[in-house]
């Protein structure tokens, strides 16, 4: 491969690598940044264990600069047993969502603070039953999304392949801010109605997800989507405290669409 | 009766029509008990939440507006029951004006139990622009927090020295 190079390109080549080594001998070892992580653990097989925090220090110049990185870093170099859900690392799967220094985010896209004076302390997503240390039961979350029927319904059939559902652009625009939900249960863990009534309160993800198909254009179910979800609890119990808008990662406005489906109701049933 | 229990779930549903309420059965969420009794056999813990979640505006006035709603109707209630005992409510205006430790003292007294009053009263209309779907984005929602906060404060503060 090389040989079919010109000479002049090996020879540039040669010439930076040289000058690489010589740079990297010249700068002394830096300062090692030990930043202190305080950790959720708790062990479901160790019989009696009881959740305690667990700390952990970690060397800013060699971890990546988000808080997953640390959690990475820890696991495969200090401890292989921390245990937290992680895939996409770029906020879009919304695996890794925990809360980090006193509100929810994901891990992934959460930059370290570089201040190594101060302490970072990482839970699972609050008021949820751990499967371990900062892994959540999700199930009754997800059961909850399904209830609501994500998914396009339409009064009659539709025969797939044949013709496009048509918009109008400002039809589309009603779906910005809701279609980008990636149900990381970053808001719903953080809105205390949520924490006190989740068993019959479907929380700020599944709403705003809800609110994604009665604001479309192509679903035909609205009333009965709208009937579905009239009592007490399922919408009601949002106090319109706003923690969700406030700590959703991906910026949208939960808070908003559910204002949104209160006013449906109203105008609708 | 079922609708008095609904009304007390929540004021504002009752603002709205009340047709549906009656109508409508309880929302169903597949395995919602199983669940809970599943976590109750793994004796798994619950997660942290009101001791570790950052205090933020947002959540603080939620719970402002609560407290001082309730804290006012325990103040209308108890004040009523003062013009039922001995001597009336006015007997008990002196009593205090008696004990009173001077003018500036009595002005930040009186505001503190007016503020609960202007605040909630003033939040109040946060809520009703909310539920008409106005000032969701975070930026407004705080504008219009500090707003209240300041104003209640300002407004009690002038009633307690005119008073």
């Amino acid at each position: 491969m090389a040989s079919l190079r010109p000479t002049s390109t090996i020879t540039r080549l040669a010439n930076t690598l040289s000058r690489c080594a010589a740079t990297t001998a010249a700068v002394p070892a830096p300062v090692p940044r030990e930043k202190t992580f305080q950790i959720y653990r708790w062990d479901p097989e160790k019989p009696g264990d009881k959740p305690h925090m667990d700390t952990y220090k970690v060397n800013l110049n060699e971890c990546g600069p988000m808080v997953l990185d640390a959690l990475l870093k820890i696991k495969n170099e200090q401890d292989p047993t921390l245990t937290f859900r992680r895939s996409c690392r770029e906020g879009i799967c919304g695996s890794c969502s925990m809360n980090i220094g006193g509100t929810n985010t994901l891990a992934c896209i959460s930059r370290i603070d570089p201040d190594t004076s101060k302490t970072i302390k990482i839970y699972p997503l609050p008021h949820m039953y751990v499967v371990k240390d900062l892994v959540p039961d999700m199930t009754h979350f997800f059961e909850q999304y399904a209830s609501v029927q994500p998914w396009l319904q339409r009064d009659t059939e539709i025969d797939y392949g044949k013709e496009q559902l048509h918009q109008t652009v400002k039809e589309r625009e009603k779906l910005d801010g809701l279609y980008e939900c990636i149900l990381c249960a970053c808001c719903s863990t953080s809105c205390p109605s949520y924490w006190w009534n989740s068993d019959k309160y479907l929380g700020p993800a599944v709403l705003l997800q809800s609110y994604r198909w009665l604001a479309d254009s192509r679903d035909h179910k609205t009333k009965e989507r709208l009937e579905k979800l009239a009592d007490p609890f399922s919408v009601y119990r949002c106090h319109t405290i706003m923690n969700c808008t406030k700590t959703c990662p991906k910026g949208l406005n939960p808070g908003k669409a559910i204002a949104e489906i209160k006013k449906l109701m109203a105008k609708t049933l | 009766m079922n609708l008095t229990r609904l009304c007390t779930y929540s004021t504002r549903s009752c603002l709205l029509s009340t047709r549906y309420l009656s109508t409508s059965s309880e929302y169903k969420v597949k395995g919602t008990a199983e669940f809970f009794d599943k976590q109750k056999v793994l004796n798994r813990p619950m997660s942290p939440h009101l001791t570790i979640y950052k205090p933020q505006l947002t959540s603080i006035l939620s719970i402002s507006h609560r407290v001082s709603g309730v804290g006012w109707g325990v103040l209308i209630y108890g004040g009523t029951l003062l013009t039922l005992m001995p001597g009336g409510f006015s007997h008990y205006v002196q009593l205090a004006e008696q004990v009173a430790p001077g003018a500036g003292i009595m002005i930040a007294l009186k505001a503190t139990l007016l503020l609960p009053l202007t605040y909630h009263t003033l939040n109040g209309f946060r809520h009703l622009a909310w539920d008409t779907g106005k000032g969701f984005k975070i930026a407004e929602v705080y504008k219009s927090g500090w707003s209240t906060v300041a104003v209640s404060v300002l407004i009690s503060l002038l009633i307690a020295i005119a008073l």
